[in-house]
């Protein structure tokens, strides 16, 4: 078979366009489109399916590394804001602190205070199980002297027994060789209290007849001029009254929390008494 | 560098040496045993060291690492200086006879060591605060301190003893194959 020439073949097609033209006003092209569109709306489907899983694939892969791109860049952000989370917590929680010990030398106007932070956070820096001492970041080079009272918002710390040049310990009341004059708020009954290794504070030296009940307040009573009055210790948790003894004694639980120990105030126009020198 | 008075042959550890891990442990025992207290007790880790030494290596050697720790221990105890250091120095001693043990592999022998010199280091330190005036419910402190005390470390002397076993076999004498 003879093969049709090129210019055949474009008058073919000129002609067959120009039919479409004139069938298509009068719209007879309809069936030939139907059928036409009929073969080629499966093939259609399916080839955009596939360009589409094609075009899905090389975005989901676009996408995967941008997300990862953008999981990394999150990641980090959420790690430094969870920093400065931290950061700020810490920044609040002793902001509180410090509001508090504020509040509490405000409402307390007839002492001077030095707010000092206590180096180890943990009671029992001493290293023997026995002896309850902190260190405090203050010395002679702050004022600091031997003697001085420390107490925090809740109440009555310790005393220093020891300064150095920009640090200085503080006996806790807890340790056994501390005591304390005191007395019970609401009875005014006086006594001394006492740590005891393990055991938290005692208060001894209660005169018989005095009443005194659990959950009592137990205040310094500046006797004996180590103390000044109306620190708060602790609250009574029992008493032993037998009367067979000279005394009664009761358990006092302190209202510090000695193992939570951040901040303390360091009273520092107070100087406990020495009676050597008012003996004539 | 100097070292302790030696045998002929001997190897052992630099007085230098012994004072850095001596201070480290101190300066642990202050800062991080407070944090694995476990019902207000911490274990005393330069009771531990220094026990375990002198069972290796004997009197002579266990003597200065309790000097030197007690002394460690006294600088930054509220203790009356000296405590510490005599305590220790006395169950140095003591524990230097383990030396002479045929047991001494043996790990029974620092756990059984560990619990006795516990008990006297505690009992001597409760002694001194008593003497010094201070109020002691013996019973009680018995009970809560000392008892717990004792057993967390025997608890952890296997692992301080097991380390400076390794370090007395680095640097100690070679012991003879039978």
């Amino acid at each position: 078979m003879k093969r049709p020439s090129r210019s055949t073949i474009i008058i073919i097609l000129i002609a067959l366009s120009l039919a479409g033209v004139a069938l298509d006003q009068n719209d007879d092209l309809q069936p030939l489109e139907d059928l036409a569109l009929s073969v080629m709306v499966p093939i259609q489907e399916k080839l955009i399916s596939v360009a589409d899983g094609i075009s899905d694939f090389v975005q989901t892969t676009q996408e995967v590394r941008e997300l990862r791109r953008r999981n990394e860049e999150l990641q980090a952000l959420a790690d430094s804001l969870m920093i400065e989370n931290v950061r700020l917590k810490e920044v609040e929680a002793e902001n509180e602190t410090l509001r508090r010990l504020l509040k509490f030398a405000e409402a307390n106007p007839t002492h001077s205070y030095k707010a000092a932070e206590v180096k180890g956070r943990v009671i029992g820096r001493d290293p023997s199980n026995f002896l309850s001492y902190l260190i405090i970041d203050l010395g002679s080079e702050q004022g600091i002297e031997r003697g001085m009272p420390v107490v925090t918002e809740r109440g009555l710390v310790g005393r220093i027994t020891d300064v150095g040049s920009n640090w200085a310990k503080v006996m806790l009341i807890i340790d056994p060789s501390s005591s304390v004059n005191a007395l019970v708020q609401s009875s005014r009954a006086t006594g001394v209290v006492e740590g005891q290794i393990g055991e938290g504070l005692v208060m001894r030296y209660i005169p018989q007849g005095e009443t005194v009940n659990v959950n009592d307040i137990v205040l310094t009573s500046g006797l004996g001029g180590n103390f000044p009055s109306k620190l708060i210790i602790g609250q009574v948790t029992s008493v032993y009254q037998r009367d067979i003894e000279m005394f009664q004694e009761a358990r006092v639980r302190p209202t510090v929390d000695f193992s939570k120990l951040e901040f303390v105030l360091v009273i520092t126009n107070f100087l406990p008494t020495e009676f050597e020198k008012l003996v004539p | 560098m100097q070292r302790f008075n030696l045998q002929p042959g001997e190897i052992a550890m630099s007085v230098y040496a012994a004072a850095l891990l001596l201070v480290t442990t101190v300066i642990i025992q202050t800062t991080v045993m407070p944090y694995v207290a476990f019902l207000g007790v911490k274990p005393d880790l330069v009771l531990l060291v220094v026990i375990s030494w002198s069972l290796l290596r004997g009197a002579r050697e266990g003597i200065i690492w309790a000097l030197m720790g007690g002394i460690g221990l006294d600088l930054v105890s509220a203790a009356p200086f000296g405590t510490c250091t005599v305590i220790l120095a006395g169950l140095s001693l003591l524990a230097g006879l383990g030396e002479l043990s045929v047991f001494r592999t043996h790990l029974a022998l620092p756990l059984i060591a560990t619990l006795v010199a516990t008990l006297i280091y505690d009992l001597f330190f409760l002694l001194f605060l008593y003497m010094r005036g201070c109020s002691i419910v013996w019973a009680d402190t018995l009970v809560k301190v000392v008892l717990p005390s004792a057993l967390f470390n025997v608890l952890l002397s296997p692992f301080i003893y097991k380390a400076l076993f390794w370090l007395h076999r680095r640097t100690g004498p070679k012991e003879m194959a039978l």
